[in-house]
């Protein structure tokens, strides 16, 4: 077997089901304990899908995995795993209508022969790819069936060993994982490329032992490991999607390379009853537990006043959260006043601030960059407002220093080669002086799956001094005292509650709305209060308005846009050719965007409430509650 | 339950899960449109709604309802289609 399989397989030679994996929900408001697996039992439910994949695929396969939030996923992930067959865990389409459009284009991309689901999604997904009018039928099996279809043959094997005319699937008994080169594909990780063009991260072996072992290190300090190796009773706590990088490499597999438990809810849990998540921290005395920052503030918004002190004495129930040791958030940017605010608001319920651990990574580096280990607590820094502007990091004067810019420190690099270079150059950079991110390492993966040129353009950048090959991430950032803060997106990737949007999906909704669209260009702004929201600046085709107005036209495309892609986007109109271009003609979205904050564009209609000036980035007043669409109550048409 | 009190029960989901005034809603209130509810607002009305009017909203149905009118019409249908087949 690989090094990576036996490094996982280590742990459950020595722990066997002294350590486990568990999925609650919340039903009532109560949690319960849906299913747990030992390490010992996850990894026999693992060989068995093994010996399965083995007898029924292609060395090497590529296989779709759609399932539910929960342990058969990650016994059929463990088991391509140890099979050799290559694993694309996907999300089922529960609560995005576009998740099946990107698997029909993941297994074309990706060529996929076979997709593995649970009884419950099996029929729906098999009609689906029926109708797919593929070249090769792909077809979707239920992996539950056949594990459960398998213990009871074996039994009627031993019954009736006679009969021998029936295909029988092969007893895992002496099945033994594979072998493998480090240099094999452990798995491909979709990100989210935009719709019409997927993009698969091909992650090797080595990539995720490396990375495996670079969080365990960077996270957690020799003594806190040497607990883990001992006490049977710490555990993680989490909701991720497993389909994620953060999901799959930090929330899953973590554990088992560190000899923890895990306890788990669905990312839809969650958010439905985001108290779950406290719920399973203090009943399973979690040491630890991770999200993007829009995690943390999704309870924040949840958690009514006085609803804490309100919900533990309904439920006679007594919320501790002294057990936690460290708290990541990663994955996006990490905010400062997110962080605090929920510092300030768990701490009656024992949450210390010193425990949030903010961390970098992606998935193109398999998944953690650099991270800020278990016990140290994160840096925060004040930084001069113009400065940052101008691309570099100065220290606000210490005192009154209403122009400051409070940054979160993202850690250390964990095991990699962090860089910080002028992406328009390829200079590298000196501390303090912003620039793109560039990462080399062993867990960079080796490029994107079928693509030379992505692969190209973003895993072989060179430094203008020679050095390379890097990653370029795309992110922009400084180095300072060793520490990584991340600053921004070189791209135009627009992220809204842990969905990346690309704005070609939203150009592409509003272009073909109605015969009046002309080009557009879609954003990233930030309102008053600091909160991203979506604009596009939508030019108007005036020969095909035939008499409506341009709010009439706003409305059909926010319309549009809500039904299609579930996003609420503000629109703005503006006249032909307005919208800023290249010389070659291609809109640009940050010129756009600049200049709507700084002359505002002249807009036709505008469904943002703030005039030009506030909108630009020192608004006169704090932020009140904001309405939620402001075209009513200000129609902005002029003649 | 009528349609009058699905209705009054969607606007107090509304009022707590969306911070929504209840007077700015009706029927043709859609919720991303013309309330700018956010995904995340949107999956959990979903799934609170499926507890507290007992009726099964599967995720395809779910992202056709744009409107108040159409959930509280959807919810109204399920209710009566589940007595009418002897459920309750």
């Amino acid at each position: 077997m690989s090094e990576l399989v036996r490094f996982l397989r280590e742990k459950v030679w020595l722990l066997g089901d002294t350590r486990w994996y568990a999925r609650v929900d919340s039903v009532r408001g109560e949690l319960v304990e849906v299913e747990r697996l030992g390490y010992a039992q996850l990894d026999a439910r693992a060989r068995a899908v093994g010996a399965w994949l083995a007898d029924r695929t292609p060395p090497g396969a590529h296989v779709l995995l759609m399932y539910p939030a929960g342990l058969e996923f990650f016994a059929v992930f463990l088991g391509c795993l140890y099979s050799g067959r290559v694993a694309i865990p996907a999300p089922l389409p529960t609560t995005d209508r576009r998740a099946l459009e990107r698997a029909e284009g993941i297994i074309r991309d990706a060529d996929v022969g076979l997709v593995l689901s649970d009884a419950a999604h099996q029929p729906g997904l098999d009609s689906w790819l029926a109708g797919l009018g593929l070249t090769l039928r792909t077809e979707c099996v239920a992996t539950d069936g056949i594990v459960r279809a398998e213990r009871a043959e074996r039994a009627e094997r031993a019954e009736r060993a006679e009969r021998a005319d029936r295909t029988v699937l092969p007893d895992p008994g002496p099945w033994s994982p594979v072998a493998l080169e480090l240099s094999a594909t452990a798995y491909i990780q979709y990100t989210s490329g935009s719709t019409s063009e997927p993009r698969g991260v091909v992650i090797t072996h080595r990539n995720l032992l490396h990375n495996l072992l670079s969080i365990r290190e960077k996270l957690l300090p020799e003594d806190v490991l040497d607990e883990l190796r001992h006490d049977p009773t710490q555990s993680g706590a989490g909701w991720l999607p497993h389909y994620h990088d953060m999901g799959l490499v930090g929330m899953l597999l973590s554990p088992l390379a560190s000899c923890g438990n895990l306890v788990f809810c669905s990312p839809v849990s969650f958010i439905a009853h985001p108290l779950l998540w406290l719920q399973m921290i203090s009943r399973y005395r979690a040491f630890y537990t991770f999200a993007p920052n829009f995690g943390y503030d999704w309870l924040l918004r949840s958690l009514k006043d006085g609803q804490l002190t309100d919900m533990v004495r309904d439920l006679d129930q007594d919320l501790n959260l002294d057990c936690l040791r460290f708290a990541l958030s990663g994955a996006e940017p990490v905010r400062a006043d997110v962080l605090n605010a929920v510092a300030r608001r768990l701490a009656p319920i024992g949450f210390r601030p010193d425990i949030w651990a903010p961390s970098y990574g992606l998935a193109e580096a398999t998944l953690m960059v650099t991270g800020t280990p278990c016990g140290s607590g994160p840096t925060v820094g004040r930084f001069d407002r113009d400065a940052l502007e101008a691309g570099r990091a100065v220290p606000a004067p210490d005192g009154v220093a209403p122009d400051g810019v409070d940054l979160v420190g993202c850690g250390r690099p964990a095991d990699a080669d962090v860089r910080i270079v002028d992406s328009a150059t390829s200079s590298p950079l000196k501390d303090g002086q912003i620039g793109e991110i560039w990462v080399r390492g062993d867990s960079v993966a080796d490029g994107y799956l079928n693509d030379p040129q992505g692969t190209a353009d973003h895993f072989a950048a060179v430094t203008a001094d020679g050095d390379g090959p890097y990653l370029r991430t795309g992110d922009l950032g400084f180095l300072q005292d060793g520490e990584l803060y991340v600053t921004g997106r070189a791209k135009d990737l627009i992220i809204v509650n842990g969905r990346n949007i690309h704005p070609q999906d939203i150009e592409r909704v509003s272009e073909t709305a109605d015969p009046a669209t002309g080009p557009c260009a879609a954003f990233a702004l930030p309102d008053a209060s600091g909160h991203e929201q979506i604009v596009l600046v939508q030019e108007i085709r005036p020969l095909h308005l035939n008499g409506r107005t341009p709010a009439a036209l706003a409305d059909l495309i926010r319309r549009r846009l809500a039904q299609e892609l579930r996003l609420a986007v503000q629109i703005v109109i503006v006249g032909p050719m307005s919208v800023p271009r290249t010389t070659s003609g291609k809109i640009q979205r940050t010129r756009t965007r600049d200049e709507l904050r700084s002359t505002g564009l002249d807009p036709l209609h505008s469904d943002l409430r703030e005039c030009a000036q506030s909108l630009s980035r020192r608004p006169a007043a704090p932020a009140t509650a904001p309405a939620p669409r402001c075209a009513q109550q200000e129609p902005a048409e002029r003649g | 339950m009528n349609r009058a009190e699905i209705l009054a029960e969607l606007k107090a989901m509304l009022a707590e899960f969306g911070d929504v005034n209840p007077e700015q809603v009706d029927e043709q209130t859609a919720f991303i449109a013309d309330l700018a509810l956010d995904s995340l607002v949107l999956v959990r009305m979903a799934v609170v709604a499926e507890e507290r009017f007992g009726v099964r909203i599967p995720d395809e149905v779910a992202w056709e309802l744009h409107t108040v009118g159409a959930v509280v019409g959807y919810v109204e249908e399920a209710l009566s289609g589940r007595i009418g087949a002897g459920g309750e």
